[in-house]
């Protein structure tokens, strides 16, 4: 019953009785109205028996000029709920209303309350429990994943340094993962910043290890005008092209009826922390400057249905990658 | 802001090559129950062969109407999109209540005529088994174009939003 009720709670805590290995880590962006700020706070815990032990975080990434900061809390300083977003780490709160934030005494002194308003969830349904498709029933993979909030507005602010940075009118995303470690190769990016408000996308592909043996699986979400365009292992489509040239990503994927064009250009990264089956040192190179130029075409005749270029895009290129490639 | 409704072309693309796949079993299937079976398989046989063609025909439509739709711009519009879910959704649970139909009819028949002669206890049987698993297809899938549970979420977080 734990589980179904989990599963269908991708939002929620996933760790109750499980043993270690276990990490579970919290994504909140927030770009705020003028895009000048921009920021990635990670709550999180780490359940790992070796390497730093077991441990309770908060990671930030400031995604202008890429510093980051790993702060560091015992386990019982976690509280999470496992059917809501609702977490506690130290004085911090995240649900999906607002995230409330304490981190002075760091080096990026965060502090103050930023809301969420009308959150878009990745559907949850009992076939496809969010972004994993039918996946997310399979029991001991080694990550999973969900997006809680494909793109929603932001207001509040906050304190950091002397400074009052106003979120009100930003924009904000909210995923997640957990598991055992995260996966030994992947691509990731994300990007809610086009021409227009409204479209978000999010795109990943990991080594996927699955019955005794491993595969690149992917997961890509186009956000337009409140319709979902999925592509995925799970849907049928296949990754047609995937190149990593410098630091350009160019992915092309197609399902039945579309083709699917991401093309990514890297920029400057923090270094985040990220789990192994040890614990959380595996670096992670994460930028928030990133672009992604996306076009989705008509497989029938080639029609254009949406082109358009994603600014102040999360951008993660990490472990080995040969098995990606394509 | 409603919560995210997936494309409903790439959903009928979808339903439509499951179909296609299922007819493509029972066509197959079908066939070799006519040929090796007895009396009662070869009623089974001419069920699943006959289902199997229809199936097939309905998934071909639809997979070609997802195609096309698929390719004009206007067809993404969300007052489109909204549109040909509802009109899908209905079908579907249409086809639910006849499935039932198809289920309990085939039953009857495999314990009226298929009382006497096992052919028609065979096409009772094939019946039921063709029916059956429409019956949990088109459930399924009218199901799935529901709205799906996070949007209560979404809307639930969006009325303790407003301002304070």
């Amino acid at each position: 019953m734990n589980t179904l009720r989990a599963t269908l709670h991708p939002e929620g805590y996933h760790g109750k009785g499980r043993k270690p290995p276990f990490f579970e880590g919290w994504y909140f962006k927030i770009v705020d109205a003028a895009e000048t700020h921009r920021y990635a706070i990670i709550p999180g815990i780490s359940l790992g028996e070796h390497g730093d032990g077991p441990h309770s975080f908060i990671q930030i990434l400031e995604g202008v000029t890429g510093e980051t900061v790993y702060r560091r809390y015992p386990v019982d300083a976690f509280t999470a709920a496992e059917t809501r977003l609702e977490i506690a780490v130290g004085p911090n709160r995240f649900s999906s209303r607002e995230m409330h934030l304490d981190l002075r005494g760091t080096d990026i002194p965060l502090q103050g309350t930023v809301r969420f308003g009308d959150l878009q969830p990745w559907p949850v349904t009992w076939a496809s429990p969010g972004i994993m498709g039918w996946y997310a029933w399979v029991p001991r993979m080694e990550c999973y994943h969900g997006v809680l909030s494909l793109n929603h507005t932001l207001a509040g602010h906050l304190k950091v340094n002397g400074s009052r940075l106003d979120f009100g009118g930003g924009r904000g995303y909210i995923e997640k993962d957990w598991g055992q470690s995260f996966p030994s190769g992947w691509i990731w990016m994300q990007t809610n910043h086009f021409g227009m408000p409204g479209i978000s996308l999010t795109a990943s592909i990991a080594m996927i290890p699955w019955i005794g043996y491993t595969f690149p699986g992917f997961i890509v979400g186009l956000l337009v005008n409140g319709t979902l365009y999925r592509f995925a292992t799970y849907t049928g489509a296949v990754t047609r092209r995937l190149e990593v040239l410098g630091e350009v990503v160019d992915w092309t994927i197609e399902d039945a009826l579309y083709r699917l064009r991401l093309v990514g250009h890297r920029a400057t990264s923090g270094r985040l922390r990220g789990p192994s089956k040890v614990d959380m040192g595996r670096p992670v190179p994460e930028t928030m400057n990133a672009s992604v130029d996306v076009t989705l075409t008509a497989q029938r005749d080639g029609t254009e249905l949406f082109r358009g270029t994603g600014r102040y895009a999360g951008m993660e290129i990490a472990g080995e990658l040969t098995g990606l490639l394509a | 802001m409603a919560s995210p409704r997936q494309d409903i072309w790439q959903f009928q693309a979808g339903l439509g090559r499951r179909l296609l796949q299922w007819a493509g079993f029972s066509v197959g299937s079908g066939a070799v129950m006519s040929i090796l079976g007895d009396r009662f398989w070869r009623g089974a046989g001419g069920q699943f062969a006959g289902w199997g063609l229809v199936d097939g025909l309905i998934g071909w439509l639809g997979l070609r109407g997802a195609h096309r739709q698929s390719s004009i711009p206007e067809e993404h519009s969300p007052a489109r999109q909204a549109k040909a879910s509802g009109n899908l959704r209905r079908i579907l649970w249409i086809n639910t209540g006849l499935d039932l139909a198809y289920v309990t009819g085939g039953i009857i028949l495999a314990r009226t005529k298929g009382r006497e002669d096992a052919f028609w206890r065979g096409s009772g049987f094939g019946i039921a088994v063709q029916g059956g698993f429409l019956l949990l297809f088109d459930l399924l899938h009218a199901l799935l174009l529901a709205e799906p549970r996070s949007a209560q979420l979404s809307n639930h977080a969006q009325c303790t939003l407003e301002p304070r």
